[in-house]
């Protein structure tokens, strides 16, 4: 196909639009377009325009541009996909013209068509013959105050002679998608915690708008639990950490991280933090009540617990004389005007083969004379928390 | 080209959405332009098998002649369409001769991809009765031609041949400062 390139230049119309607050425009001024032209020229149509507020587009506004060709009589010769083609550029100026700039644009009227942009997407389905959408996919057009619109239409040699209209319309991509929120090694709360424990952990937040704020927080009954927060300096990367307060009810609770972005939208991810602050349960095995023992004193416990496990560093047992029906105090009360016999906590080790933690105390070892003696026990779990067998 | 003006119509569209939506900016404009149907210029210059014929395009101003019996063909590249609507052709030549009331004959072919006679374009020849014996002068006659269905490779066809016994014609084409005297084809919807 041959063509030749007209440059225009025509008269101007004033428009008066009037859609929201920001960008609001006014004033425009085309479209300039050749009185006639040649069945497969390419032509060109010029447009600019005012805005109300301020001089520029609002800041993450993709415009897109719809432009719509039809012919006089439609009936009988109606625009067909391929009658014309058209790709274009906005001229932006500044600073009494020492500032340029050309962003170029393409237009599609193909269609499914995926407009793709950093703060969304958009996919049309149905383009009707004759209408084209113009943008740029690596950023928005940005039209401001007094840019000027340059459209390059390039019309088919067999495109019927007649009188054809060009409508524009102009939209700008809004983003209706929250933040992308993801809470990042998730198996981190795989463990258990109870009051006073340090939880810490990252997630990654993003959005192709920008963050506004984001937070984070465990919602139990006796009210909510905010994390601190703050940049971790890799890109969309935040960190969240908190002492847990008592008082922290125990229970499985939700815990959120939350996000909002520039325009509004919010995104979440959420896990279940565990709180335990129940202490193990100890099962005394040996020795028997009412048992008497000479040299040695098997000593035997199964202790369990279900939720944060046993601590097997912190199971441990002492022996405390009984005279005269009274239980030896705990080492640090006075005695009062008699004495007896008692043993520090000592670590009652773990078997791995009985899986319970047993030993053999030997009477010498620990100094222990005839007599009745008072058993104890105590165990942890992991988290602190103590269970007493006495 | 002259000044127009242009109509403009408000109004809001709003397109469905996927992750986002296209909100309505601005108001709609429209402006309006006229096509005209396309011209085709012969040219002194020899395309592949036949002198050329450009679209839109005025060549060189060269003169090309012929004999009674020869005949030149003037062809365009492949049209790259798949129809064309109904039309007129009207032919304008500016040409001479050495005899007064010579004929000069005209026809407008399809060409198929080997360059091949396809399809005429109107039922009958133009034909240009040549009074011009000194100066050029430009002589047009309109045919109509059906809409028609094109090959991709499919060319249009200007054949020009004398009728009489020992006339030569000269015919003038490309540039002119006069651009109605230019030796073309018009093409118009009917």
């Amino acid at each position: 196909m041959n063509s030749k390139i007209f440059t225009i230049m025509l008269g101007m119309i004033l428009l008066i639009g009037i859609v929201s607050a920001n960008n609001v425009i006014n004033n425009t001024q085309g479209i300039y377009l050749p009185l006639d032209v040649i069945a497969g020229d390419v032509f060109q149509a010029t447009l600019s325009f005012e805005y109300w507020d301020n001089l520029q587009n609002e800041d993450n506004s993709p415009l897109i541009i719809k432009l719509n060709l039809t012919s006089e009589d439609q009936t009988n010769y109606p625009v067909w996909k391929r009658d014309f083609e058209l790709n274009g550029r906005i001229e932006k100026s500044a600073l009494f013209g020492f500032w340029t700039k050309t962003v170029y644009f393409n237009c599609s009227e193909e269609a499914p068509l995926l407009i793709n942009h950093t703060i969304g997407y958009l996919t049309i389905e149905d383009i009707p013959d004759g209408v084209f959408y113009c943008y740029n996919e690596e950023g928005d057009l940005n039209l401001n105050e007094h840019d000027d619109v340059f459209l390059n239409i390039d019309s088919n040699i067999a495109l019927w002679s007649g009188k054809y209209y060009l409508t524009a319309e102009f939209f700008y991509l809004e983003d209706l998608i929250g933040p992308e929120v993801l809470i990042l090694n998730d198996s981190y709360f795989d463990q258990y915690f109870r009051d006073g424990s340090y939880v810490d952990f990252e997630a990654s937040i993003q959005d192709g708008s920008g963050i506004a704020d984001y937070s984070s927080l465990i919602i139990t009954p006796l009210g909510n639990i905010s994390f601190a927060k703050e940049s971790t300096g890799t890109p969309d990367i935040y960190h969240f950490y908190q002492t847990l307060p008592l008082p922290i009810p125990e229970g499985d609770w939700e815990l959120k991280v939350k996000a909002i972005d520039t325009e509004g939208n919010y995104g979440e991810d959420s896990t279940i933090i565990k709180i335990d602050k129940t202490a193990p349960e100890i099962t005394l095995l040996q020795p028997t009540e009412g048992g008497v023992y000479t040299t040695s004193i098997p000593v035997e416990a199964n202790v369990s617990d279900e939720e944060a496990g046993v601590d097997k560093e912190e199971v441990y047992y002492r022996l405390r004389e009984i005279v005269n029906g009274t239980i030896c105090p705990e080492i640090g009360i006075p005695l009062g005007n008699y004495s007896c016999i008692r043993t520090d906590w000592i670590n009652l080790p773990y078997n791995g083969i009985s899986e319970t933690f047993k030993t053999n105390v030997s009477t010498s070892e620990l100094n222990l004379t005839s007599g009745e003696y008072w058993f104890d026990i105590k165990a942890k779990d992991i988290l602190g928390n103590e269970a007493f067998l006495d | 080209m002259k000044k127009g003006t242009l109509s403009i119509i408000i109004g809001i569209l709003l397109i469905g959405i996927v992750s986002a939506s296209l909100i309505t900016h601005f108001a709609i404009i429209t402006g309006s332009v006229e096509v005209k149907g396309l011209v085709f210029y012969p040219d002194s210059h020899i395309a592949e098998k036949y002198y050329n014929l450009r679209i839109n395009e005025v060549p060189d101003e060269e003169e090309l002649t012929l004999i009674d019996g020869e005949n030149i063909i003037f062809e365009t590249s492949p049209l790259e369409i798949n129809e064309f609507y109904e039309a007129d052709y009207t032919v304008y030549m500016r040409i001479k001769t050495n005899v007064e009331g010579n004929k000069l004959w005209a026809e407008l072919w399809v060409l198929d991809g080997d360059e091949n006679y396809k399809e005429m374009i109107c039922d009958n020849p133009l034909i240009f009765d040549i009074g011009a014996t000194t100066n050029f002068w430009t002589y047009d006659q309109t045919c109509h031609g059906e809409e028609l269905n094109y090959d991709e490779e499919d060319r249009l066809a200007l054949r020009i041949y004398g009728a009489g016994q020992t006339s030569n014609y000269t015919l003038r084409v490309g540039d002119y400062t006069d651009e109605s005297k230019i030796s073309r084809i018009e093409v118009s919807a009917t």
